[in-house]
């Protein structure tokens, strides 16, 4: 038997009974969104770009290279009826093309690279494990509904997606700056999350137990317990881990500037309730709350006008807890807690909530990029982790809107090959090629010639 | 029995003088193999000595001891079994056998090297921090096992300060910290300090002071004793032949032994046939500890339950005697309202098949113990994992006087949760609810709760009619 893992089912099943169908996907129902898939994996579907991916570099021009590299991957179609078909490889682009085209999925999954052809997996019995897989990491904002007020479940909205490119600019930080990283790409979901692609030769090559420690690095936020975020931040008062402090910082501007407006946290009269349970003294969560229900002080009328009414009580909030501060003693348990409660508030908030178990299995699917949500119709598009905030979850391409597109272009006399080019595609397929797959490629390649040059200096003998 | 070469054994020196002075050579990597001839009464002596050791190690761990405790118990378990060799054997000269003597015994199956090699790592980890405590002690181990760790070079040095510092502080390191030597390794050789966030990390290296050294060396350890115990298992037909029939079955039975009661065969146990559809829901209310109570209750509210907390209930039921057959039954029914058969044939029914080993790996999957639960985390609309730990102290209350907990029994069990102490404040809630009976153990698994529930019920049936024969006589009433 294989080893294949039924978690993996497990959770996406669960995901679908948690979803709420929504107006904007029962209007186009799923029929339709099935049948135009055929013409969006025909016309539409970067596959050359996905093979140049996923290849990573291991192609005809070195002598060295692994030709087979590309047919160990694993992918796991998704058909009509939720049947998952998993453990389907490819010879390449074009290969992976036409079975796209004869199947037409309504989900393409990507698993690992094994031992061997995934087809050929019973032939090799316990021989066949996943050899690499690149680091990923999957954020859903339904593990933000206890903090967020514009909706619940799969909604996405501006309100919102703020959370989520805080989590990009937080994690693409750690990733490169602390792990050394260089060859990431994040891409929206196409629903209600984000999905990170780490695809450097030596992430690709994590075991376990070690994607477990880059997870649990990041994993500031450990679900939830007696009503308050359990946060992992050690005994050092505000004292933070570098890394945490850095995304703190990050952080704190977006905080005033996004979350707190856009969420409305401190309109909503049981969210200032859940933000109170962070302040260490009761006493200070009374009278906090009172100054936020009565009428602004004339004292402070001047100073906070024009500011918006969330950010005022969060002023406010600062300040009583800086005078509070100011008032015990120094090395006291109180001044600790008090010291770090706004931080505690800022990171139960905001900070990324990762999927763990997304990240900790080299042989968990993900869903691919450019992959059409079945229930949504969005094409899973890539961010760009330098403008995450700029990125509008609710203006991405629809399978619909492209293939409109594409229609009125036909009609047109003119060039009829790579249509894509001239629809609202090219610019994600643009984005993926220019700020991700040339890196990448290149460190591809150069991995491919270091293992030429290792096996042409070093002869094994071994027999 | 000379089973690894042919070199003689090493000249006998005079033990008594250096052994205090020698004391910090017991810490060491285990490179090189023993080379010298012992009777087979002593090859199994010296085996079964450390497997006692390990043994303990993995004990105290279980039941969560940590730093000073930890270690008193450790190397009091490590004199008492005479792993360090009594008062006339040369120390390193048993450590090192017994290590070897296992080493062959556990070599085969995954799941046994995983033990062992957990286990000697924990050892190892507590022996680096006992005997080696000063700083030319550590320097003496890494030159004597050849390990050189790169130090940071002056250039980068004042700027690592500064953020070793930091990481220091964040864990709770208050005043004047002062920083000695760094070194400098790739991320992935200290995973556990990455997890906790205890190294700085910059470029996909990790920073490691001084006091982290024991991690880093842990690390090197695993692997050397991975690789070892890899080709051992390669060696194998060629150390022992089939021919073998004298040294080969004691070998091979040693993993067998000395295992005591592992958590997850406690489940075995509880295995009683009398539990169906039908009783289900009175047994549990009388005999189930508080988090599978509640997954039930979750259940019949809500006809749904997530993943983590299906997967809990459905094992444990599985493990309290549940057969593959009532549990589909079970599961159907209670989600029926919210899933519609097909549906739910088709979704849920493959993952209560798998737990049952009918599906997939076709391995038979343990319930969870206390340990495992009470680390789980979930959202707010999850319901797995401790409720000891994951309620507040209201709610828990609401609960337990539900069930009819004794009141003072119930302010015993938020003492220990406060305390962080869950199993002790299960442990309270049972002593509550079974009207004071005893409890040797503790709880330690879900499955041994219920094992216990039963067991105190049908003891006091069987006293006769009194419903609680067992209830202690109230003071004063004694007889007079």
């Amino acid at each position: 038997m294989t080893s294949g893992s039924p978690d993996i089912k497990r959770q996406k099943i669960e995901d679908d009974d948690n979803m709420k169908v929504e107006p904007a996907e029962s209007s186009e129902s799923k029929q339709t969104v099935q049948e135009l898939m055929r013409m969006y994996y025909g016309k539409l579907f970067p596959h050359q770009a996905m093979y140049r991916w996923l290849a990573y570099g291991n192609d005809s021009k070195h002598p060295q290279a692994d030709a087979g590299f590309f047919q160990k991957r694993e992918f796991c179609f998704t058909l009509d009826g939720d049947i998952f078909v998993r453990y389907q490889s490819f010879k390449d682009g074009n290969d992976l093309k036409e079975a796209l085209k004869a199947r037409c999925p309504s989900k393409i999954d990507i698993g690992p690279v094994y031992s061997c052809n995934p087809q050929d997996r019973l032939k090799f019995g316990a021989s066949f494990v996943p050899v690499e897989r690149e680091l990923v990491f999957d954020i859903d904002l339904t593990d933000y509904d206890e903090v967020r007020t514009c909706g619940k479940g799969g909604h996405i909205c501006t309100s919102c997606w703020p959370l989520m490119a805080v989590a990009v600019q937080i994690i693409d930080r750690g990733l490169r700056a602390d792990f050394g990283f260089q060859n990431i790409l994040w891409v929206y979901s196409g629903r209600r999350g984000i999905h990170c692609w780490v695809c450097d030769p030596s992430a690709r090559k994590l075991t376990d137990e070690q994607r477990s420690c880059v997870a649990n690095y990041f994993a500031v936020y450990k679900g939830h317990e007696n009503d308050k975020a359990k946060l992992a931040l050690g005994a050092g008062g505000a004292a933070l881990h570098p890394a945490v402090q850095e995304a703190v910082d990050m952080l704190m501007p977006n905080w005033e500037a996004n979350i707190l407006p856009k969420q409305r946290l401190l309109e909503d009269e049981s969210m200032c309730q859940s933000v109170l349970k962070y302040v260490p003294d009761q006493e200070l969560a009374k009278s906090v709350l009172e100054q936020w229900n009565a009428p602004l002080p004339t004292s402070l009328a001047k100073k906070m006008s024009g500011l918006d009414i969330n950010v005022q009580r969060w002023r406010m909030l600062q300040n009583a807890v800086a005078l509070k501060i100011s008032e015990v003693k120094k090395q006291s348990a109180l001044h600790k807690q008090l010291s770090r409660c706004l931080i505690e508030i800022v990171l139960a908030f905001s900070y990324p909530r990762l999927d763990m178990e997304v990240s900790k299995k080299m042989n968990h699917l993900l869903k691919a990029p450019f992959c059409v949500h079945p229930k949504t119709g969005k094409v899973c598009v890539p961010i760009d982790p330098q403008h995450a905030f700029d990125f509008d979850p609710e203006g991405v391409p629809t399978v619909h809107t492209l293939l409109k597109e594409l229609e009125q272009i036909q009609d047109a006399v003119g060039d009829q090959s790579e249509l894509w080019k001239k629809t609202a595609m090219a610019e994600f397929v643009k984005l993926f090629q220019e700020a991700f797959l040339d890196s990448c490629a290149a460190a591809g390649r150069s991995e491919v010639l270091t293992r030429s040059r290792t096996y042409a200096s070093k002869p094994d003998f071994s027999f | 029995m000379n089973f690894l070469g042919n070199k003689p054994a090493a000249p006998e020196e005079s033990r008594a003088g250096r052994k205090h002075a020698d004391e910090h050579r017991i810490v060491r990597l285990y490179k090189d193999h023993p080379t010298c001839d012992i009777s087979i009464d002593e090859f199994e002596r010296l085996a079964l000595q450390r497997l006692r050791v390990l043994k303990k190690v993995e004990d105290l761990k279980l039941r969560g001891k940590q730093d000073e405790a930890l270690m008193t118990e450790v190397m009091t378990s490590i004199r008492d079994n005479n792993l360090e060799g009594s008062a006339i054997e040369d120390p390193m000269r048993a450590d090192q056998l017994s290590h070897f003597i296992l080493r062959l015994s556990y070599c085969g199956k995954p799941e046994l090297r995983k033990w062992f090699t957990t286990q000697e790592c924990e050892l190892f980890r507590l022996r680096f921090i006992d005997k080696l405590k000063t700083e030319d002690d550590r320097a003496l181990f890494l030159q004597r096992e050849g390990l050189a760790y790169t130090a940071v070079q002056t250039s980068e040095r004042e700027m690592v300060q500064q953020k070793m510092k930091e990481v220091l502080r964040s864990s709770g390191n208050d005043g004047d910290i002062k920083i000695e030597q760094i070194f400098k390794v790739p991320f992935i050789s200290v995973p556990d300090l990455v997890s906790q966030r205890k190294v700085w990390l910059h470029g996909g290296f990790a920073y490691v002071g001084q006091k982290d050294l024991v991690s880093l060396v842990a690390q090197d350890f695993r692997i050397n004793l991975s690789k070892g115990l890899a080709s051992i298992s390669r060696r194998w037909r060629e150390i022992f032949p089939d021919s073998d029939q004298r040294l080969r079955p004691l070998v091979e039975g040693l993993s067998q032994r000395y295992l005591g009661p592992d958590l997850g065969a406690a489940g075995n146990q509880a295995r009683r046939s009398d539990l169906t559809v039908a009783n289900l829901t009175s047994v549990s209310a009388r005999h189930f500890p508080l988090c599978m109570h509640n997954l039930m209750q979750t259940v019949r509210r809500d006809h749904h339950l997530r993943h983590q907390g299906r997967q809990q209930l459905s094992l444990f039921l599985k493990a309290v005697g549940l057969p593959l057959e009532e549990a589909l039954i079970f599961w159907r029914s209670e989600f029926g309202p919210k899933v519609p058969g097909d549906k739910f044939d088709k979704e849920y029914a493959y993952n209560i098949r798998h737990n049952y080993g009918k599906e997939g790996k076709m391995t038979e999957y343990t319930a969870h113990s206390c340990v495992s639960i009470t680390r789980m985390t979930g959202g707010a609309d999850e319901h797995h994992g401790c409720p000891y730990r994951r309620m507040d102290e209201a709610s828990l209350r609401a609960n337990l006087a539900t069930l009819r907990c004794e009141p003072a029994r119930i302010n015993e069990a938020m003492q220990k949760k406060a305390g962080g102490h869950f199993q002790l404040a299960c442990a309270c809630t049972f002593q509550g609810l079974h009207a004071g009976a005893d409890l040797e153990l503790g709880i330690n698994h879900p499955a041994q709760y219920y094992l216990e529930s039963r067991r105190v019920y049908d003891e006091r049936e069987s006293a006769g009619g009194s419903s609680k024969p067992a209830a202690i006589p109230e003071a004063g009433a004694g007889p007079s």
